[in-house]
């Protein structure tokens, strides 16, 4: 069965560069492994060859390692056509709200990582699928995004529009006719409501089979191995706090937790007395050293792991061969110390 | 840059978004301005340089002439429902907005930005500081009222629609403080916003800041190899390198001010009055 590894971690700590190398590392002690990402800096994505679109292609150059680059309009439209009738996909897909919800729906770029994240591990292609997850929500947004995609094609809104029983397409044209909603429309100076609960009552079309959909991905965040990355700076250590309160309710506990562009311990106070100007550069370095030393002791005591570290480089690599060499020096980010050989 | 009324600071995710925020809020109540410091997403970072502990829809004062709220997404609808819409029967209205906003995402991203704007027009204030969301999510808040205002028809939906579209776009009052390190993808993202930001006419850009900028080490090579190795050499090489980089991405951002990275400081509050100290407000 493929194994799913899933990044994730606050904006800005190179939650893509680690996605890319352990996929490159993966590749290279001889597995097929697909890397999934969300939105790669432009060196990134010149070394894996990527083009934008939901289709892995090959990494050029890089036997076993294949990349895609989730886009979320595309990946709604494919789910759509999956579960819903031809002539409603289309309504759907047409629909002036549906590239709103897709884009713009808090869910619906997670969920569209999480579905792509499905279907190519269902696919058995590869033996490992990597997801780089979106920045917004630091992956919580990800693991939570099936239930509110149920919520959302569940018809609790539409319910609500249209009173308890779900009424068919014609009854719908009656909608505005309950005194509330006549009055927002008198607020909103039209028929938005009922636009809407037509665009709601589509979308529920498709409910049976997305909640089917959606549960099964589910099941997969559960079976994932989850690596957590972070920095020494408060936004995202406490984003890792959150991510360890609110992870048990959806996926297993991280395998491992990466500290990004860690400086040598052993800086601190290394510096002579000279005082000359590279005893001044150290000392600086060397307090942020310090810094982060206490963060990483206050993990390792807070959750009883041992942070991965990877070294502050002044350059992200720009080949395959590069960020496989960065998994590859870090120790436990191989598919068998993340559980998934 | 403080006569404006209103400062929306924003940046890719990581970039220190929050702390210049709460540095530039700290810097105008310094300067003797009444300062409302606006979380518009995510209260956690604001909170945290500002000390303000929990932060909610109601105003705190952590410092004389410095207040602190956020956005609670819930309690500016009903706000916006109530006085501006001036809607009656509240309990029903509230929830057929609340199934608007879902589905139709315009319309929460224009209640936030409503907010900040009337809050920029109260007399209380002299500034409002906003802490936006990141730059990938910016450019759909800015846009919401005129989104909003071509969606829904004549309407008091899209008469104030209308009017905060007219005060974003009105340099006296609005402009945006767009923030980047100097490193690839925060630099790319800058670039764009300002970009879509400057075509679209939606909301001039008061300042380009960069920020976590590495000093001059004013070390040449030479010098450096003649070091023997260990960690006087190492922490020059590696200062030396990421310095070299960050130059050529500072090129590329052209930023009109810089904030240094702040070595082995600790805590946010920490960081937001070292940061209030770099602004230039001229």
């Amino acid at each position: 069965m493929t194994g799913v590894v899933l990044v994730v971690g606050s904006g800005g700590v190179g939650k893509t560069t680690l996605s890319a190398a352990i996929a490159a590392d993966i590749a290279r002690n001889g597995r097929r492994v697909l890397v999934l990402t969300v939105d790669p800096a432009r060196s990134l994505a010149r070394a894996l060859g990527i083009h934008l679109g939901n289709t892995p292609s090959a990494v050029p150059g890089f036997p076993r390692l294949d990349a895609a680059m989730i886009d979320a309009s595309e990946s709604w439209e494919g789910l759509v056509r999956t579960h819903a009738d031809p002539a409603t996909a289309q309504r759907l897909v047409a629909n002036r709200f549906f590239r709103a919800v897709a884009d713009r729906f808090p869910s619906g770029q997670a969920y569209a990582a999480a579905e792509e994240m499905t279907r190519h591990a269902d696919s058995d292609q590869w033996d490992a699928v990597v997801v780089d997850t979106p920045p917004s929500g630091g992956g919580i947004d990800v693991l939570a995004s099936p239930r509110r995609i149920r919520g959302l094609v569940g018809g609790r809104a539409l319910r609500w529009l249209t009173g308890p029983a779900i009424p068919g397409r014609r009854a719908l044209y009656t909608v505005t006719a309950r005194p509330a909603l006549r009055l927002a429309d008198t607020v909103l100076g039209g028929p938005l409501l009922e636009d809407v609960a037509e665009f709601l009552m589509d979308l529920r079309v498709t409910y049976d089979g997305i909640s089917k959909r959606s549960r099964h991905v589910e099941s997969r965040f559960k079976t994932a191995a989850t690596v957590l990355v972070t920095t020494a700076d408060p936004g995202p250590m406490r984003e890792t706090a959150r991510f360890f309160s609110e992870l048990p309710e959806w996926a297993s506990r991280p395998r491992a937790v990466v500290f990004n562009r860690a400086l040598p311990a052993e800086w601190w106070r290394a510096g002579g007395n000279g005082g000359d100007l590279l005893d001044a550069n150290l000392e600086r370095w060397g307090a942020e050293a310090h810094r982060q030393t206490e963060a990483r002791a206050e993990l390792a005591a807070r959750y009883g792991m041992i942070p991965l570290v990877v070294p502050w480089m002044a350059e992200a690599p720009t080949t395959p061969a590069g960020l496989a060499d960065l998994a590859g020096a870090t120790e436990r980010l191989d598919l068998k110390s993340l559980g998934l050989d | 840059m403080l006569d404006r009324r209103l400062l929306i600071v924003t940046g890719k995710g990581g970039t220190g978004r929050s702390a210049l925020a709460a540095s530039l809020a700290i810097r105008a109540a310094r300067e003797g301005r009444r300062v409302l410091a606006v979380a518009m997403a995510d209260p956690h970072g604001l909170a945290g340089h500002l000390r303000t502990g929990g932060l909610g829809a109601l105003p705190v004062e952590p410092h004389p002439g410095l207040s602190v709220v956020a956005i609670e997404p819930a309690a500016a609808l009903d706000e916006y429902l109530r006085l501006r819409l001036k809607v009656p029967r509240l309990g029903v209205m509230t929830r057929a907005f609340r199934v608007l906003a879902d589905t139709v995402p315009g319309i929460r991203d224009t209640v936030v930005i409503g907010k900040l704007l009337w809050e920029a027009t109260r007399p209380e204030w002299d500034l409002v500081v906003a802490d936006a969301p990141p730059t990938g999510q910016i450019m759909s808040f800015l846009r919401a009222p005129s989104t909003i205002e071509g969606l829904v028809p004549a309407s008091r939906v899209q008469d104030q629609a209308a009017w905060m579209r007219r005060m974003l776009s009105d340099s006296e009052v609005a402009a945006v403080v767009v923030a980047a390190t100097p490193e690839d993808l925060p630099v790319t993202e800058a670039l764009e916003t300002i970009a879509a930001l400057t075509e679209e006419r939606l909301v001039a850009v008061a300042a380009v800041v960069a920020n976590r900028v590495l000093p001059d080490l004013l070390l040449d090579r030479a010098r450096l190899d003649r070091e023997p190795p260990g960690p006087r050499h190492d922490a020059a090489l590696l200062h030396l390198e990421v310095a070299t980089r960050q130059r050529d991405r500072l090129g590329e951002l052209g930023a009109d001010q810089s904030f240094p990275l702040l070595f082995g400081i600790r805590t946010p509050g920490e960081v937001a009055s070292r940061l209030a100290d770099y602004w230039s407000l001229s």
